[in-house]
């Protein structure tokens, strides 16, 4: 048949005639994505839309609902509910003939290509795209695990039930409490977020506890992300309200049963007594990377070739969002995860089609931040893959931060939100 | 800091649709070629490479940069303060997006974002967004089978 003829006929019926005339031996290609999140879910639906329906996508993930992180630090404040933050992942499915797998995955053998779930149901794959986010590594502040596990001291920094019980601490507190926040060395999930907590939570101490104090207890040097902007307002907004510290690494948090107020410990400085004590501990890749043999001795994030985001220790796997080692100036960031998936799931469908994936990808990213319950602030960049140093850089000249906090950037913030929620999801 | 200005949506929508693309890679799936390899069954797979059609996954996936802010394949949610690109007239979003580049026009994020993009990128991307049905047309996806097959 001639492209000619081809081309006049109906495109749905050619869609259709070529599978049958091709493929009526060979089964479909199948990829296996773990994990529903602003990564893996964005994968999902873009393998589908990508490879026109022609690539099986199944999609793991034990939960039923995604739950935005982005905008959860407004929970905490009482400025919204979790409900407004909560998406029902089963749309990929009707809208997008995704398969969704409600398990965890035990064990990942790359060699056979293939996962084992925790039902023992075995799931062969032809290309695996793995999405699994952070774990938050408890065990590198001395006490945590145990006051964690008490419920004395909550991270909530993967939103969710536990979102719900740090604004419930946050609420109980008293008058003239303390509450602390110490933020872990960089890099760690969504750069600026400790500090718009900060900025949220302030936004209600000011009015319901006027005599309460937070205290930002930052490993690092200085603010990770809008540094100056945070500052200016804080000192405009906040004055009495939040005390910035930087270099105070958190070692060790104590909190015994009946007392109200705990301890944090430091590595330098003197010991603090807090109140609501929101410790964030060291983050790295998901521990499923490990078990799976994708991750370096020691490494906290794993390597990937940029370009298609193929992990470098294992063949048909590719590797996304927070859990990567990041390029320079790239943050562990929902858009910058669904950046990443764009370009994983565009690199899979050429593989598949024997193409050469694309030699010059791009990625952007935005971030909004709440700086009170309305007003906003953003950083966007633009990220380009370099093929000499086979990384990517931010593009010269590009990229920025708001001239200040606005309402107008408020309402960005939201629709951005629900923008990208749509994006990854419906 | 000023509202932005953004391109109106055009009354009509353009003849253009997905439907060309779509052809052009099934198009090219049936030339004859050699037989595909076991862990190659996608349709595009019994072809080299067409130019073309490389060219319309990587464009489409350089669009997709755009979609966290104007919805995907360029469609804005109802109601969204950002304006959906799907459908607008290739000249006026070619005009604005190389006016947010050169800072001539105003705006929070868009004259950060669009200072990373090519000219020549840019011109691709109105071109693109022209194309597409400013509604969704979007064929039923096939049910997803309750279990996969191990």
């Amino acid at each position: 048949m001639k492209r000619r003829d081809l081309l006049q006929a109906g495109a749905a019926a050619l869609a259709l005639s070529a599978q049958r005339a091709t493929g009526a031996q060979a089964r479909r290609a199948r990829v296996v994505v773990v994990g529903g999140g602003f990564g893996g879910a964005t994968a999902a639906k873009y393998l589908r839309l990508l490879s026109g329906q022609h690539v099986e996508v199944v999609l793991v993930e034990p939960q039923a609902d995604f739950i935005s992180c982005p905008l959860s630090n407004l929970v905490l404040g009482g400025f919204r509910p979790l409900d407004d933050l909560r998406q029902p992942l089963d749309t990929l499915a009707r809208r997008h003939g995704v398969q969704l797998v409600r398990e965890r995955v035990a064990r990942v053998d790359t060699a056979a290509r293939r996962l084992l779930l925790d039902s023992g149901t075995a799931l062969a794959y032809d290309k695996l795209l793995l999405s699994p986010g952070i774990d938050l590594d408890m065990d590198s502040v001395d006490g945590l695990p145990a006051a964690h596990a008490a419920g004395r001291v909550l991270p909530a920094w993967k939103a969710g039930p536990e979102t719900l019980a740090l604004r419930r601490q946050i609420e109980a507190m008293p008058g003239g409490g303390v509450f602390a926040l110490s933020i872990p060395p960089a890099p760690y999930r969504c750069p600026p977020g400790p500090y718009e907590r900060a900025s949220v939570i302030a936004a209600y101490l000011r009015q319901a506890k006027p005599r309460a104090k937070l205290l930002v207890l930052d490993a690092n040097p200085d603010i990770v992300s809008k540094g100056a902007l945070f500052r200016k307002f804080w000192a405009e907004a906040y004055p009495q309200l939040i005390e910035y510290r930087p270099l105070h690494q958190v070692v060790g948090v104590e909190a015994r049963p009946g007392e109200l107020a705990g301890t944090l410990r430091f590595e330098l400085q003197e010991p603090e007594r807090a109140t609501v004590m929101n410790v964030l501990p060291a983050m790295r890749a998901g521990s499923l990377l490990q078990q799976a043999g994708l991750m370096k001795p020691g490494a906290r994030w794993c390597e990937v070739d940029y370009r298609t985001f193929a992990a470098t220790a294992a063949p048909h796997v590719h590797v996304i969002g927070d859990a990567i080692q990041p390029a320079p100036a790239m943050p562990k960031s929902g858009h910058m995860a669904n950046a990443h998936a764009k370009v994983a799931a565009a690199a899979i469908v050429a593989e598949l089609s024997g193409w050469e994936p694309d030699p010059a990808p791009l990625l952007t990213n935005t971030c909004y931040s709440f700086v009170d319950a309305r007003q906003v602030i953003h950083v966007a960049s633009v990220h380009q893959y370099s093929a000499a140093l086979r990384n990517y850089q931010p593009v010269a000249g590009s990229g920025g931060l708001s001239a200040a906090p606005s309402t107008l950037e408020g309402s960005y913030a939201w629709n951005w939100a629900r923008t990208i929620w749509a994006d990854m999801l419906a | 800091m000023a509202r932005p200005h953004w391109p109106a949506l055009p009354t009509t929508a353009p003849p253009l649709r997905w439907w060309p693309l779509l052809a052009m890679l099934v198009a090219s799936a049936t030339q004859a070629q050699p037989e595909p390899p076991a862990s190659q069954p996608l349709p595009q797979a019994q072809s080299a490479a067409t130019p073309s059609a490389v060219a319309a996954l990587r464009l489409r996936t350089l669009a997709a940069t755009c979609a966290a802010c104007h919805g995907t394949e360029g469609r804005a949610l109802p109601d969204s303060p950002v304006p959906g690109l799907a459908g607008l007239p290739a000249g006026a979003l070619r005009q604005a997006l190389l006016a947010f580049k050169s800072g001539a026009r105003p705006g929070t994020v868009m004259p950060q974002l669009a200072k990373g993009y090519e000219d020549a990128q840019l011109a691709a991307l109105a071109d693109y967004f022209a194309a597409l049905a400013p509604e969704p047309d979007r064929p039923a996806a096939p049910p997803a089978p309750k279990e996969p097959r191990p």
